[in-house]
């Protein structure tokens, strides 16, 4: 009796413990099967490109929270981005490249998002996206581009950022669903001044991917290859951004091959002629980068101009990269100085400068070079440095040199920032090939680029 | 007692593995589902926004799927592991203060939604600096946001 109640116990334990396996045990082999699908994607991929192509393989956020947060925090960059460059004032400019935008975002894979582009006023070729679906296209971007095909390419790489959320990804910032939490967790878990500064640290992140550190590499050549796909999906011919590339190049290679000194001498001849304080005085626009890269290409030239300028220039590099040329190591001073300015740029943005720059950078000459400083743009920073010639108008002309050149200096920015656009065009090219993406029935124009850019 | 077991075994472990696949949903207003992983290839069949596909095998930025009758692939771009959302907005709720987001979220340590940025105060303050420029940002977005539905469809295809 006592046996059997035994074996009967024995019985129903047995039945128990097959009920718990069969359940636990095709809930962890299915556990497995999905990460192995996921580790599976990715090594197929690994072997077919160099590059893995990771689609929503870390960050799929299904929290609206989430998602809320993360447009919150790319407003906040985007605000940032403006407040440095301000929008372009254009209507419908503006109208028409967010009508390019929403043509590509029925192909995105974020319905979630509303996308939002401004134009940038300023001369230099770039583009921006942040976290949440903010776009941002320069004016000088808009002007070398020859067709839509061009502009929504622009905007279909800079949208994949963003649906890819590499800032995020960089930032190592997880939402409530996306795993654990790092740096958004932190803001997320206080408030008052904590919350503050920490928010503010991840903003000053993600503006550093953006201004100088960029993105991985990989993040790159990922929005090149999906960028065209989602262009090419929208109707858009997807060469157009190779076109574009190598645009940039030619331009490049065709400064190259000029006279930089003749360049340099002919801006400078420029010079409006008028001293700050004159009527009709302009405060020069420009870039402390684009002096500085003037600088490295002109020197002997300008070296006649603003004599000044070639010995502060030397071998300087730097194109808003202040930090960047530190770690190079500069000797001379001339040089020091235009870091410094440079760096007193990036901090406070364009035109903003000078005078702290110069200081940081050279103490001497400052007592030549201030007061020109103040009036004539941080810009000049560095045509400031030795100013030979100390007088208010040269420093000024040196500045309106500073603008004509500043879509050079944007070139060798990318650059910095970039694989080459060598490697970038022959990548696309070998998407275009590899997806079968080549030969459709593409176009370069829904609407009117030409109507709306080129008046 | 032996055959029970491996029948249960079989039944309830190995059949479910069997047949267990990867679901995947269409994001995209719409998504071409391809006879080969290319773009070249015929079009196997179209899937809408929100549409469930089976995955079968994965490769080379393209999942191969099956949807109803149709199998063949699709691109990754057009599709993710989770439902389609609807659209997300913070416009409305930006004027909102930190205090309040505190309060609002007093057990939302889980939650990524209190994470607010800058009160509308910090937010003059910065730009009032000209570090940023909130105000700009705000007109951008509702201009665009005014963008009929019409107008974009008028847009992507003028021949109509």
């Amino acid at each position: 009796m006592k046996n059997s109640t035994i074996l009967k116990n024995k019985g129903r334990k047995s039945a128990g413990s097959l009920l718990l396996l069969a359940l636990v045990v095709p809930a962890l082999l299915l556990i497995f099967m999905v990460d192995s699908a996921t580790a599976r994607t990715s090594e197929t991929t690994s072997r077919g490109h160099s590059m893995r192509i990771r689609v929503h393989d870390t960050l799929v956020w299904t929290d609206r929270g989430d998602i809320e947060a993360e447009i919150h925090f790319g407003s906040e960059v985007a605000a940032r981005i403006i407040g440095r460059y301000g929008l372009y004032d254009d209507k419908d400019l503006t109208l028409y490249v967010n009508l390019v935008a929403r043509t590509l975002a029925e192909n995105s894979n974020r319905p979630e998002l509303y996308y939002t582009v401004g134009i940038l006023d300023t001369d230099i070729i770039n583009a921006f996206a942040t976290p949440g679906g903010f776009i941002f296209i320069t004016r000088g971007a808009i002007d070398v581009m020859k067709n839509e095909a061009e502009l929504a390419g622009a905007i279909a790489h800079e949208m994949i950022h963003i649906n890819q959320k590499h800032i995020v990804k960089e930032l190592k910032i997880r939402g409530k669903s996306g795993g654990p939490m790092a740096t958004m967790g932190k803001l997320i878990g206080g408030a008052g001044e904590t919350f503050q500064v920490a928010f503010s640290q991840a903003v000053d992140g993600a503006m550093n991917v953006l201004f100088k550190n960029g993105y991985q590499q990989t993040d790159e050549l990922e929005a090149d290859t999906m960028g065209v796909m989602l262009a090419s999906a929208s109707g858009y011919e997807p060469t157009a951004l190779v076109d574009l590339f190598e645009r940039i190049v030619a331009s490049e290679k065709e400064i190259s091959a000029t006279d930089r000194g003749v360049i340099a001498s002919m801006e400078l001849a420029k010079g409006s002629g008028k001293k700050p304080g004159d009527k009709g005085y302009e405060k020069p626009k420009g870039l402390i980068a684009g002096t500085a890269d003037m600088l490295k290409r002109g020197v002997g030239s300008v070296a006649e101009g603003v004599g000044s300028v070639a010995g502060a220039v030397g071998d300087t590099t730097i194109v808003s990269g202040a930090t960047g040329m530190v770690k190079k190591g500069v000797t001379a001073v001339g040089d020091t100085a235009i870091v410094s300015g440079a760096t007193g740029m990036v901090k406070k943005g364009v035109g903003a400068v000078g005078d702290t720059a110069i200081v940081k950078g050279t103490t001497g000459l400052v007592k030549q070079g201030v007061g020109t400083v103040v009036e004539g743009v941080g810009t000049v920073a560095g045509a400031v440095v030795g100013t030979v010639d100390s007088t208010v108008q040269s420093v000024a002309d040196t500045a309106l040199k500073t603008t004509a050149i500043a879509k050079i200096t944007n070139v060798s920015y990318l650059k910095q920032l970039h694989p080459p656009f060598n490697k970038r065009i022959e990548w696309i090219e070998n998407t275009i090939e590899s997806q079968g993406l080549a030969g459709g029935e593409y176009r370069t124009e829904k609407g009117r680029f030409v109507e709306y850019t080129k008046d | 007692m032996k055959r029970l077991f491996f029948s249960l075994v079989f039944s309830v472990v190995i059949i479910p593995i069997a047949f267990a696949s990867q679901n995947i949903y269409v994001q995209s207003k719409s998504a071409k589902i391809m006879s080969d992983p290319s773009f070249k290839s015929e079009i196997a069949g179209k899937a809408k926004r929100g549409d469930a596909l089976s995955v079968t095998e994965t490769g080379k930025g393209w999942y191969k799927v099956e949807f109803g009758s149709i199998t063949g692939w699709v691109n990754k771009l057009n599709v993710s592991k989770t439902p389609p959302m609807n659209k997300v907005s913070v416009i409305d709720k930006a004027g909102e203060s930190i205090e309040l987001k505190a309060r609002r979220r007093s057990s939302a340590v889980t939650s990524a939604a209190a994470a607010r940025g800058l009160s509308e105060k910090d937010r003059e303050r910065k730009s009032s600096e000209g570090d940023a420029d909130f105000n700009s940002l705000r007109k951008l977005e509702n201009m665009t946001r005014q963008i009929p539905e019409e107008d974009v469809e008028k847009f992507n295809n003028p021949e109509k």
